[in-house]
């Protein structure tokens, strides 16, 4: 997901100028077809990307240097009603 | 600046003169405050720390958001739910500190750190909910403003309410006015994003069809023919991108001729499926990955494990 995520920018970029050729350049009918099918591809893959809802909050802790855990965080825990208290 | 003292008085007849033993001395209202935020302003400015060339630019749609504050507060609840309201595949790393008290500069100095050196977020938030000047202090102080600084990924700071404004702002690539607001800036919303695949669905398909009435206008009629069978068929589906991708795997034969297969076509672009279709002695067109190859059927032979 987090390549998907990182492609994302770059699939837009190239969707614009696969659309960009198509528009501009005198391209052989295969060539074209070839274009369009690269673009349905990013299309998919963008797509995707959009429809996935797995975002997960985890906490971020160094058990030694160097070390991480990744402890989960549930919406229960996220908050205790108040503004934060620090101390 | 005004202050309240707290002392001895003494008068001295002879020479006329007061003489104040202060005890303790404290700022009135915000006026120390005041003093030591302008103090470390001009410092910064001066270093060129505050220019705004130095802001860096978010990244437009980050995979992970480092979160930088308390873990009980409800500057994490705001971040967390406009973040996954927009964009829910985003992940959200928290890297829990104090955010007041006389240890949270140095709280938040460390998470800081921790976020940079673990380096799975694209983008941090710094944040707090509301407070007292003294409260949102440690956001003032010179140690964060330097870890903000010297931060390798873009910092966006929302620190107490709207009107509070930190040395933290000052110094981090984004200022939002609250929590959630920060929320907002990090991530796009998933429905503008979702609008923009739309509109280039529809320009690719509309820049096709260009490329088909162009090799028209120049006698290449067969393949455009074939080209707008293969357009009309992605026409008929919704305009919804979510219902692009099923759309869109209409042309995925595309990608197999690539691997070799040929797609038998008739000349009014209809694709030749079964053995009932093909005419000994009648031509066709057999679209393979590079061209088009002018046929005919000779004999046609059923297949003797043929299964449905």
């Amino acid at each position: 997901m987090t390549d998907d995520v990182r492609s994302f920018e770059a699939t837009m970029a190239e969707l614009e100028s696969i659309a960009g050729s198509l528009e501009g350049e005198d391209l052989e009918l295969d060539e074209a077809l070839a274009l369009f099918e690269r673009g349905v591809r990013r299309l998919r893959e963008a797509a995707r990307l959009l429809d996935a809802a797995n975002g997960r909050v985890e906490e971020l802790i160094e058990e030694a240097e160097g070390y991480w855990e990744l402890h989960p965080v549930r919406a229960e825990e996220e908050v205790d009603g108040e503004a934060p208290t620090g101390e | 600046m005004e202050v309240t003292a707290l002392g001895r008085l003494t008068l001295y007849p002879a020479g006329g003169k007061y003489q104040l033993v202060v005890r303790q001395i404290e700022a009135v209202g915000e006026g120390l405050w005041r003093l030591a935020f302008e103090r470390l302003r001009g410092l910064l400015a001066s270093e060129g720390a505050l220019d705004p060339d130095r802001k860096r630019r978010l990244p437009a749609v980050p995979a992970t958001v480092g979160v930088v504050t308390s873990r009980t507060g409800a500057a994490l609840r705001d971040v967390v739910s406009v973040v996954h309201r927009r964009a829910p595949w985003t992940r959200i790393l928290l890297s829990d500190c104090r955010v007041q008290g006389k240890d949270a500069a140095p709280e938040i100095v460390a998470a800081l750190d921790r976020i940079v050196r673990h380096g799975g977020s694209d983008v941090i938030v710094l944040t707090r909910g509301g407070g007292s000047v003294e409260d949102l202090w440690a956001f003032n102080e010179e140690s964060v403003a330097r870890a903000v600084l010297a931060c390798p990924i873009p910092v966006v700071s929302a620190v107490g309410h709207e009107i509070d404004v930190t040395i933290a702002d000052l110094v981090a690539d984004f200022r939002a006015a609250t929590p959630s607001a920060a929320g907002e800036a990090v991530v796009p919303d998933a429905r503008e994003l979702r609008r923009e695949l739309e509109a280039t669905v529809e320009r690719l398909t509309g820049s096709l069809r260009g490329v088909v009435e162009r090799g028209r206008r120049t006698g290449r009629d067969r393949a455009g023919q074939i080209t707008r069978a293969m357009r009309e068929s992605l026409s008929e589906r919704d305009r919804a991108v979510s219902g692009a991708s099923t759309r869109l795997d209409i042309l995925s034969p595309l990608a197999t001729l690539e691997r070799g297969y040929a797609v038998p076509l008739a000349d009014d672009g209809t694709v030749l499926r079964r053995a009932s279709m093909f005419k000994p002695g009648s031509p066709y067109d057999l679209r393979i990955a590079d061209a088009i190859v002018r046929s005919v059927t000779d004999e046609v032979r059923g297949l003797p494990e043929r299964r449905e």
